[in-house]
């Protein structure tokens, strides 16, 4: 294992702790293979003229058979790395059979295996290789004392005793370096995993590394090696004012945020927030992180909205309780003064016009109370298409009914009667006597009324759902109002979707109404503490 | 709400956009509502850059003036009045070398000067003016207002007077000995051929010279009324 044996800090002076520890490991080591300092020191210095005098031989033997192996042969690059190698190999065998086997050789020792590790010369080969400089070393020891003289058997061990020292640093190297290669690889696993949109780019702009959702955001993949600019959407670089804001960031050393960057136009629009962070790291100049408001802005937006209505419907409630008074006694005086004149007197239709705007009045009332008072809806579960059905009987509209996966919802099936009303008279009235409206019921808890009539006009889409906003001429403009109120407080959403392409029998496309409704497991889930 | 007015800057780090940087953080603030730093190239940006680009305009935004970076893709001399158009750009202002206008010469500056729409100021650097009094000189600004403009805004701001010349009058072998000028801005017609005395001025000139083309010509003896 090799404990204590990090890499050098980076003015190559170590904390003294660690000094002291790498240094126990070392003599533990030593003591290990069984390196005595002092008989080993003999041993060696004294093969150390022979082993020099056929060094050349050793070193040229040592890389004709290394060099059969094609493992090795792919990090040696040619001929003259090769013969300086053996010079490092002579003054490497030098060393070896001097010493002195102290701290600074276990650290030059180790930057000899960093280096290897670096070079991606695969282990095998380093513990193939070491052994085979054992055997030329011990051959060369037997061919100058004799070969079965005391003195060859005992300097042989002592060459066995260093090279397995030489072997445990380089393989500590090995293990050291292999610890760090995992130790990136989970780096990268939870940087890729973490749930944020979040890039780094090196100098040229390409990205280093990216998280998951990097790549689902604008539906490119930020891969690790492309330019930013080759999957973030030009109207995002453009909006954001990318270019001088990552100029900024980085020659100010500060980080830049840009809180609101939008794209696209009515109900695609997305919003973002970009933050760019400036690195100094070789493989990372510029961190950014882009957040998606989409649904913040929406539920902001749907906040002020509401704020607003509730406003408007308290004031409405207050005129509409003022006005409902009054018109009633008009309305029984009117029926009075209608019942005590003759039946062909010629001021009854005149009479009749004034019933009929006092009727269309009281209707706007009852709207208006309708719209302020509180939507409290009883919800329970219950079959959509069934309720979609009901809808359409009830309107008296004559719709053509599609019904696509359809399933149940949690809702309040008097409000959905009531919206599907609105939705469908609307459609009718907009489609006119020959026109088509469809129904379209599912796929899931959602209803889509279809109409080929002339659809919203764009003026008009943005504030369709305020209140006393119509397109008809004797509308109140309150239909959409309610029926998005009570939509909400079911906990669904209603809105106008762009027009589509004519529908295949070449009608269409008119207005596109969705009434989205809730699962009953999401709805739970959605109340969950 | 009026539309911005930017002027486009279309530069690199050699040493005529950096003279067209400091000329734009003069020229700039009267004429155009924000600049438009671009940078024109083959290849996706590097970071660097652009951080070295930003650093480039420190002058231009000194005065105030919003300052946004633009890169984009392709050969300079056909993105340059593209992008002009796309960007609604009312001047160019871009470094030169001075080797565009050479016989024969049609690179860079001299087609942008050939394809724009809006006026464009290429400006050759030269050594700075031995006297901080000496005067703008206009060369040949019968037939070009828009020169006279941009030597007028030159003047202002160095609070200098401009002197005239007319080469059409007495051919012009460089400016009269003796006379000593801060910079030198003639009308450049890039249409009607290489001007000999505009060759002659980049030739002659160690001073800084802009040529000015585009914007509608103006007759000899308009000038008057």
């Amino acid at each position: 294992m090799p404990v204590g044996y990090g890499p050098p800090e980076h003015n190559g002076a170590e904390p003294r702790g660690e000094h002291m520890e790498q240094s126990a490991v070392w003599e533990e080591m030593k003591s290990y293979v069984g390196f005595c300092d002092q008989r080993d020191r003999m041993l060696l210095h004294a093969v150390r003229e022979p082993v020099a005098a056929e060094a050349d031989a050793l070193t040229d033997h040592f890389y004709a058979a290394v060099l059969r192996f094609p493992g090795a042969r792919a990090v040696l690059a040619n001929d003259a790395q090769v013969e300086r190698l053996k010079e490092s190999m002579t003054r490497f065998i030098e060393e070896m059979l001097t010493g002195p086997w102290d701290e600074a050789y276990l650290q030059k020792r180790r930057r000899i295996g960093q280096v290897h590790v670096r070079v991606g010369l695969p282990d095998r080969y380093m513990f193939t290789a070491m052994n085979l400089l054992r055997r030329e070393i011990c051959d060369i020891v037997r061919r100058h004392y004799g070969p079965s003289a005391d003195l060859a058997w005992d300097t042989c061990h002592a060459i066995t005793r260093v090279t397995d020292l030489e072997l445990a640093v380089i393989n500590a190297a090995y293990m050291e370096a292999h610890e760090q290669a995992q130790l990136r690889s989970l780096q990268d696993l939870i940087v890729q995993n973490l749930p944020v949109t979040v890039l780094c780019l090196d100098e040229t702009g390409l990205v280093t590394s990216a998280t998951r959702p990097s790549s689902r955001l604008f539906g490119g993949m930020a891969e690790v090696g492309r330019h930013y600019e080759s999957f973030l959407p030009s109207e995002l670089i453009e909006a954001a004012d990318m270019p001088t804001a990552v100029g900024r960031a980085l020659a100010t050393g500060r980080e830049i945020s840009i809180p609101r960057v939008s794209l696209g136009q009515g109900s695609t629009r997305r919003h973002f927030r970009v933050v760019l962070v400036p690195l100094e790291h070789e493989l990372a100049r510029l961190l950014i992180h882009i957040e998606e408001l989409t649904d913040v802005v929406h539920a902001e937006a749907r906040v002020q909205q509401a704020e607003a209505l509730a406003r408007i419907g308290s004031l409405a409630a207050h005129m509409a309780h003022e006005i409902r008074n009054p018109l009633a006694a008009i309305s029984a005086t009117l029926q009075v003064v209608v019942g005590s004149l003759p039946t062909d007197d010629r001021r009854k239709p005149i009479l009749g016009k004034v019933q009929g705007q006092v009727h269309r009045l009281d209707r706007l009332v009852t709207d208006l109370l309708g719209y302020a008072r509180p939507a409290r809806p009883t919800l329970r579960e219950a079959d959509i298409a069934t309720l979609a059905r009901e809808g359409i009987a009830q309107s008296g509209v004559p719709a053509r009914v599609e019904v696509t996966d359809a399933g149940v919802a949690l809702v309040d099936p008097e409000h959905v009667c009531q919206i599907m009303i609105n939705l469908l008279q609307n459609a009718h009235d907009a489609a006119g006597p020959e026109g088509v409206v469809v129904v379209r019921v599912g796929p899931g808890p959602q209803i889509d009324i279809l109409d080929d009539g002339p659809g919203i006009p764009a003026d008009v889409a943005d504030k369709l759902f305020e209140p006393f906003v119509t397109t008809k001429t004797r509308g109140t403009g309150l239909g959409l109002a309610i029926s998005r109120k009570l939509v909400q407080a079911m906990d669904g959403c209603l809105d106008l979707l762009p027009a589509s392409e004519p529908w295949p029998d070449g009608r269409g496309p008119g207005a596109h109404f969705r009434l989205g409704l809730t699962e009953p497991r999401r709805a739970e889930a959605s109340t969950a503490p | 709400m009026s539309a911005v007015v930017p002027l486009l800057l279309p530069i690199d780090t050699k040493a005529p956009s950096l003279m067209a940087v400091e000329l734009a953080a003069v020229v700039a603030p009267p004429i155009a509502d924000e600049v438009l730093l671009l940078h024109v190239s083959e290849h996706p940006p590097r970071l660097d850059l652009l951080a070295e680009l930003h650093a480039l305009a420190e002058p231009i935004r000194d005065t105030g003036l919003p300052v946004r970076l633009r890169m984009v893709r392709g050969h300079p001399g056909e993105r340059i009045p593209e992008v002009a158009v796309e960007r609604n750009a009312k001047w160019i202002l871009m470094g030169t070398s001075g080797e565009d206008f050479r016989e024969g010469g049609g690179s860079t500056t001299h087609t942008v000067m050939r394809c724009s729409p809006v006026p464009v100021i290429a400006v050759r650097p030269g050594v700075p003016p031995a006297r901080s009094r000496d005067p703008i000189a206009l060369v040949g600004a019968d037939t070009g207002h828009l020169a006279r403009s941009v030597a007028r805004v030159l003047a202002e701001s160095h609070a200098v007077g401009i002197r005239e010349f007319n080469p059409e009058l007495r051919p012009l072998d460089g400016l009269p000995p003796g006379v000593s000028v801060r910079m030198t801005v003639a009308p450049f017609d890039p249409d009607g051929g290489m001007g000999t005395w505009c060759r002659t001025l980049l030739k002659t000139q160690p001073r800084p010279v802009l040529l000015v083309s585009g914007g509608e010509r103006e007759r000899v003896g308009d000038r008057a009324g």
